[in-house]
């Protein structure tokens, strides 16, 4: 997932969500488009961390390779 | 707000395939409830057709097919360009959202008919009109992308296709027959509650089998496949307020903006773009749009226009 994804699925999550705040607080309609707007922002969040989730450990476990006592026991 | 009770069918069939049941409807079962609902709403509008002038009718027809038209290219870009999906696939896509289902239309005259809402009679005529302009639309997007298209098998298909085979058979049918057709239409009228049942019932358990390939293809689907119906219909009310269209018309051309293809689109761009890649595009509008039409955008969309109404 590209950045531009992300932050358009998260542009979507939230017009969606304020669509469904306003028309259920007006009385028009249930929770029902909220909820969906709400799904959206979660599963663009849940897909870029899971995505950025991964490169993080390896880096961290790069660092640690790298450092001073993993470098003196030949790793 | 509440949900038809057909709907409640389509929630069981996608409950069925959560938990794994061996519920599945027979192929032929299937098939014959898809034809069953085209003749139907063919028959229906046709019968209704002859009450309304071609001076009516004209402008209004072209206006849908511009409308149609207009869809693949919103839908295009996004995916294109934020998407970052290749030209033919994007193309391919955005041809789905410019089409209709019939499925979905089939819904919305239901809740109608069970809330004795009004609506102009000749709407099979634009379910059978959006069927055509966004392929063609799709064709012309993925050029470049793929070597020139095989136009005689695509008017072949594009015109004789199952769906606007039968939607303008069974309107030429209710129209040259007027009140004829009230001979078949305790068939063809009075069960169509039931056969949409049956078929909803397969189509939950179907778009349930999709979750996967959704799951697959990251959060970028879900955002495209929900924020396109709110675009479509936005356009479609819009459009049917200009034209005039009674609170029932306004609801279903929203709701015919809102909807996307999942067989006859995909069936012309077989032909038309084998590259493309179908499943996407099936998976998009099968397990996304259409469960989002059925359970929550058409419940909304018609109390919003009988609040403004």
């Amino acid at each position: 997932m590209v950045k531009a994804q992300f932050l358009f699925g998260m542009a979507v999550g939230a017009v969606v969500s304020a669509m469904g705040v306003v028309l259920t607080s007006s009385g028009i309609a249930d929770g029902s488009l909220a909820a969906v707007g709400l799904l959206i922002l979660l599963a663009n969040g849940a897909y870029w961390l899971a995505q950025h989730r991964t490169p993080l450990a390896a880096l961290r476990l790069g660092n640690l390779r790298n450092s001073p006592p993993a470098r003196q026991q030949g790793h | 707000m509440q949900l038809d009770i057909v709907v409640g069918f389509f929630i069981l069939g996608a409950f069925a395939q959560l938990v794994r049941s061996d519920l599945r409807l027979p192929a032929g079962l299937y098939k014959s409830c898809v034809i069953f609902l085209l003749i139907a709403i063919g028959l229906k509008g046709g019968a209704a057709l002859s009450s309304y002038s071609a001076a009516t009718l004209l402008p209004q027809s072209l206006a849908v097919v511009v409308f149609g038209a207009l869809l693949p290219l919103v839908a295009f870009p996004i995916l294109y360009w934020i998407g970052r999906w290749s030209r033919v696939d994007a193309a391919a896509a955005a041809a789905h959202y410019g089409s209709v289902s019939v499925a979905t239309y089939a819904v919305a005259v239901a809740l109608l008919s069970s809330r004795g809402i009004d609506y102009e009679g000749y709407f099979p005529l634009f379910v059978a009109l959006l069927e055509v302009p966004a392929i063609l639309v799709g064709i012309l997007l993925a050029r470049g992308a793929v070597a020139d298209a095989n136009w005689k098998k695509v008017g072949h298909e594009i015109a004789f296709n199952q769906g606007v085979l039968l939607l303008l058979g069974g309107i030429a049918i209710g129209a040259w027959a007027g009140e004829r057709t009230a001979s078949v239409m305790p068939f063809f009228g009075n069960l169509f509650h039931g056969v949409l049942a049956l078929f909803l019932l397969e189509m939950g358990r179907v778009a349930a089998e999709k979750l996967p390939d959704v799951r697959a293809q990251g959060a970028f689907l879900l955002s495209f496949g929900i924020l396109m119906p709110l675009i479509g219909a936005a356009g479609g009310a819009a459009l049917a307020v200009l034209l005039g269209l009674s609170p029932g018309g306004i609801f279903l051309l929203a709701v015919l903006g809102s909807s996307a293809s999942y067989i006859a689109v995909p069936a012309a761009l077989a032909v038309a773009l084998p590259q493309a890649n179908a499943s996407v595009s099936i998976t998009l509008s099968l397990a996304i749009t259409f469960p989002f039409n059925v359970l929550v955008a058409i419940p909304v969309y018609l109390a919003l226009v009988q609040h403004w109404s």
